[in-house]
């Protein structure tokens, strides 16, 4: 693979594009009345527009917008999936440390424990 | 884009959407429709119904190398959870069988999906950074937005008769002294 650093900014602005989508989609499907998602929703279409034009004309000259959007898209999840292990990492040592841990000694429940004794 | 292409992106969509449709509510009644709608998107996702384009097969292959894995990981995260210590009772067994679970998901990851590579890496974390980014600049947005929201105005004082009715509900229920 020839990688450069336009890559990075390239890949960089597809998952800003992503997280746009991804926030618009959210901020649709859980719409309450008291959630003001104008103003938002207008906002955050205005920075998806900017990353797909920065995008477009910087980077990915010869595609089409469609097919810019489904590749951002792509490799967006694509890199999600690359990074999910090491999510998967902290989950496991946390289930571990969970697992194996021991009632800790605490000298105020000794305390009681003497005290119920010798009565 | 042909439609088993129109079939993926639907199966995405409702998959993302039904997570967030059963984020809404209160943690003991979430939305009804929030599984289901994740459900079906993953059915949509998993079962394409003829030949996809070269961008989406290369995401479906992905997904699907990654399947099995991922849903051995999260069963075993959530079977281990039952099984460890609540107020330091703990059922051994079933605990047992959650870290069971996640080392077969760890071995399933290990043998047939890890493959190391720089460039993936660099390119993924680049993406990642720009997903972490675009969060950052929207809760400083929802943060402008909150403060600019004009303040409710005050409410009425309570009348004679709403006076009358909240003293009675407040005698039935304390008692009068």
């Amino acid at each position: 693979m020839n990688f450069n650093i336009s890559d990075i900014f390239d890949s960089f602005l597809q998952g800003f594009l992503f997280m746009s989508i991804l926030f618009s989609i959210h901020l649709v499907f859980s719409f309450h009345p008291y959630h003001r998602i104008t103003p938002l929703l207008l906002f955050t279409s205005v920075l998806g527009i900017i990353a797909i034009t920065i995008n477009y004309y910087f980077f990915n000259t010869e595609i089409s917008v469609l097919e810019l959007l489904r590749e951002s898209l792509t490799n967006s999840i694509i890199s999600i999936l690359f990074v999910l292990p090491l999510i998967f990492l902290i989950s496991t040592i946390m289930m571990l440390r969970l697992s194996l841990r021991n009632r800790f000694e605490d000298p105020l429940l000794n305390l009681l424990d003497s005290d119920l004794n010798s009565e | 884009m042909e439609l088993p292409d129109l079939q993926l992106w639907s199966g995405i969509l409702l998959l993302f959407s039904g997570f967030f449709v059963h984020r809404m509510g209160p943690s003991f009644r979430r939305n009804v429709l929030g599984k289901p709608m994740a459900l079906i998107g993953l059915v949509l996702i998993l079962i394409p119904l003829g030949n996809l384009s070269e961008i989406e097969q290369d995401l479906f292959s992905k997904i699907i190398l990654n399947f099995p894995w991922m849903i051995l990981a999260s069963t075993g995260i959530l079977v281990s959870l039952f099984g460890s210590p609540i107020y330091w009772k703990r059922n051994t067994d079933i605990n047992a069988l959650g870290l069971l679970l996640i080392s077969f998901s760890w071995i399933l990851y290990l043998r047939y999906v890890f493959s190391p590579n720089l460039d993936n890496f660099l390119i993924s974390f680049s993406t990642i950074a720009g997903m972490i980014f675009s969060i950052i600049s929207f809760l400083y947005l929802i943060k402008i937005i909150e403060s600019n929201t004009p303040k409710a105005q005050e409410s009425d004082p309570l009348t004679e008769n709403e006076k009358k009715f909240i003293t009675s509900i407040l005698k039935r229920n304390v008692g009068e002294k």
